[in-house]
């Protein structure tokens, strides 16, 4: 009887055992669905915040063209290279910096780049010399040159030529 | 006796494996739920931070249905900036994006409305988040020099009639006053004491919120007050985020001049205090007059 | 025996317990895996594929050319009744270079002006049957422009 007994306990035990694993498996299987679901949600998102943050920057007060305060749709040339100054100076650290990190943590961009493409200018940063010779890159914000590229076009004004070319606003970001 | 005790005791160990295994299930499902509740309100967060950063760009107004009520809670703190919550479960910093609306808020639809805020050169556009129920009620007399009234002041066409709807009887009191008649902030209501200025074409004066005054340039400067309080100092916060931005365009400005050193060498943007209606005025006129007199490109 | 049947039976029922308890257990992480639906919002691409076209046509129509911007290259051509007027060769070639430099690999468009009868498209021929459309751009005189981003 005892020897019967101990059978069932055993038995029982054994049941739980497997009740148990199959339970740990299912509920690890289930937890692995949820975090791929929030990690893709999560993609989904940053694409989503980037694809806006690319238009979101052609209507900035600081990079737009505007006169009297009265603003049009292009991108100021001179503002292009004086933001580009003023947020990566290096040569005054302590005025600038903190300038630099609040547009980094705004944007969540890697990289802020505006091309001109049309007509064919020469190549070169815009910002490290005069931006009226040829060059075609005006580098706004720079952390890391990895990530993704989101890009529109953009018409660019020059103020001294009153002059439009056309370019491409260029952010880099990674969404992983 | 054995026999019957075994048999019983075998139903009673099931029950009660049953009973344990049922209220894991229950408290898996009850974690769960409040996991998913926590995500929602992190993806709705997320949401909102987005739109905003596309409001910053473009003067729009629009209203936002959650379908069911939704506590959205908007605080701002020294060094660390403004912070939204919704439904104290999902929360983020508005980095760069200055939102103005009552701390706290409740209800199924809500009102954005963003407007420029300019001294005389644009900042940034401030965004107003505002319950679809909320009431403000205007007081005040009229204006004697343009005899216009606090309300009409906010009757303008730019503003849209979702926003102009927000005004009539029984809700929070704004009250307008003459700037003339400005003697410091003496007691816990919100007043705007207020001009409006034929040069800049637009309103300036001192707010009143929670004893704190605050000296001011532009409607949109106005109109963030009217909307929001000054719990925890979140005014307070707010208003110095927005002139430490206007600080960084002034910059851009005067950088701007560095390439054109002929045209910038009369303006000073070093001086420029975006909350004194004396110093704005100089920088319109100075601008005015490179555009008349020197051929010169606008400063702003 | 009877005894050895009922003991049999007593652990049987309780095999049953506990296989329909993990039947219920395997159906409600079914359940709980059919809740998290995805919702795909495609408005959000719709969007910003038109804020690409606008953006582009905002750019075309104020680019410089020598001494005019393309808006008055247009213009001229579509004046001497659009293709194949000579007149819309340097639109037509500048077009095609802006095109090929703003836009992806893959990407194909429909550039269209109008004037009353004449018409001046690039692609000379187009198979762009849906896309996201910039809002035209109407000028005095009749003219009129549209940009379609093919999908």
């Amino acid at each position: 009887m005892n020897k019967k007994g101990q059978l069932e306990i055993g038995i029982t035990m054994m049941i739980l055992l497997v009740f148990l694993i199959l339970l740990i498996i299912s509920l690890i299987v289930y937890f692995q669905f949820t975090y791929q679901g929030i990690k893709e949600t999560r993609q989904e998102i940053l694409d989503e915040k980037f694809s806006t943050l690319v238009n979101t920057i052609t209507g900035l007060p600081e990079l737009k063209c505007s006169t009297r305060g009265a603003e049009r749709e292009c991108l100021d040339a001179e503002r292009l290279v004086a933001f580009g100054k003023v947020v990566n100076n290096v040569a005054n650290i302590n005025t600038y910096r903190g300038i630099k990190d609040n547009y980094l943590e705004e944007f969540g961009v890697n990289r802020l780049d505006v091309e001109v493409v049309y007509p064919d200018v020469g190549v070169g940063d815009c910002n490290q010399g005069e931006y009226r010779e040829s060059c075609e890159n005006f580098n706004l914000i720079s952390f890391k040159n990895t990530g993704l590229k989101y890009t529109t076009p953009v018409s660019v004004y020059y103020p001294d030529e009153n002059k439009y070319k056309i370019g491409k606003l260029i952010v880099t970001a990674e969404i992983n | 006796m054995k026999r019957g005790f075994a048999v019983s005791f075998s139903w009673l160990f099931s029950i009660m494996a049953g009973i344990a295994i049922f209220l894991f299930l229950i408290g898996f499902a009850y974690k769960n739920t409040d996991l998913f509740g926590t995500l929602t309100s992190q993806i709705a967060v997320e949401e909102l931070d987005t739109a905003f950063s596309g409001f910053k760009g473009s003067l729009v107004s629009t209203n936002l249905d959650f379908g069911k009520p939704v506590e959205i809670k908007l605080n701002c703190i020294d060094d660390v900036g403004e912070k939204i919550f919704v439904n104290n479960k999902g929360g983020k910093t508005l980095k760069g994006k200055l939102v103005f609306g009552p701390s706290l808020m409740e209800d199924s639809e809500y009102i954005i409305w963003t407007k420029d805020w300019r001294v005389p050169f644009k900042v940034t556009n401030f965004i107003y988040l505002i319950e679809k129920n909320k009431r403000y009620e205007f007081i005040g007399n009229k204006h004697d020099e343009t005899d216009i009234s606090g309300r009409e002041v906010f009757n303008v066409m730019d503003i849209p009639e979702q926003m102009k709807s927000l005004v009539s009887n029984g809700g929070e009191f704004v009250d307008f006053k003459e700037l003339s008649s400005y003697g410091g902030c003496v007691n816990n209501e919100k007043i705007i004491y207020w001009d409006y200025d034929e040069d800049l074409k637009d309103v300036h004066g001192f707010i009143c919120l929670n004893r704190e005054e605050f000296e001011f340039v532009g409607s949109a400067m106005m109109y963030a007050a009217i909307f929001s309080d000054n719990d925890d100092k979140y005014f307070r916060c707010m208003y110095e985020i927005a002139e430490d931005k206007a600080e960084i365009i002034a910059k851009i400005h005067r950088e701007k001049l560095n390439l054109n050193p002929i045209c910038g060498i009369n303006i000073n943007f070093n001086l420029l205090d975006v909350s004194s209606i004396d110093r704005v005025n100089d920088l319109v006129s100075k601008n005015d007059l490179l555009l008349r007199e020197n051929n010169c490109r606008s400063v702003y | 025996m009877d005894l050895f049947r009922k003991n049999v039976h007593g652990k049987r029922g309780q095999a049953e317990i506990f296989g329909l308890i993990i039947i219920v257990v395997l159906l409600i992480f079914a359940f709980l895996f059919f809740v998290k639906v995805k919702q795909d919002d495609s408005s959000n691409v719709v969007l910003r594929s038109n804020f690409r076209a606008n953006n582009l046509m905002n750019a075309i129509m104020n680019v410089n050319f020598g001494d005019d911007d393309m808006k008055e290259l247009l213009k001229k051509c579509l004046d001497k009744g659009g293709r194949p007027a000579p007149e819309c060769n340097v639109p037509n070639d500048e077009l095609t270079k802006i095109f090929e430099k703003t836009l992806l690999e893959f990407e194909k468009f429909e550039f269209k002006g109008t004037k009353g009868g004449a018409e001046f498209t690039l692609p000379q021929i187009s198979d762009c049957l849906e896309g996201i459309t910039a809002s035209p751009v109407r000028l005095r005189g009749n003219y009129m422009f549209t940009l379609k981003l093919c999908s």
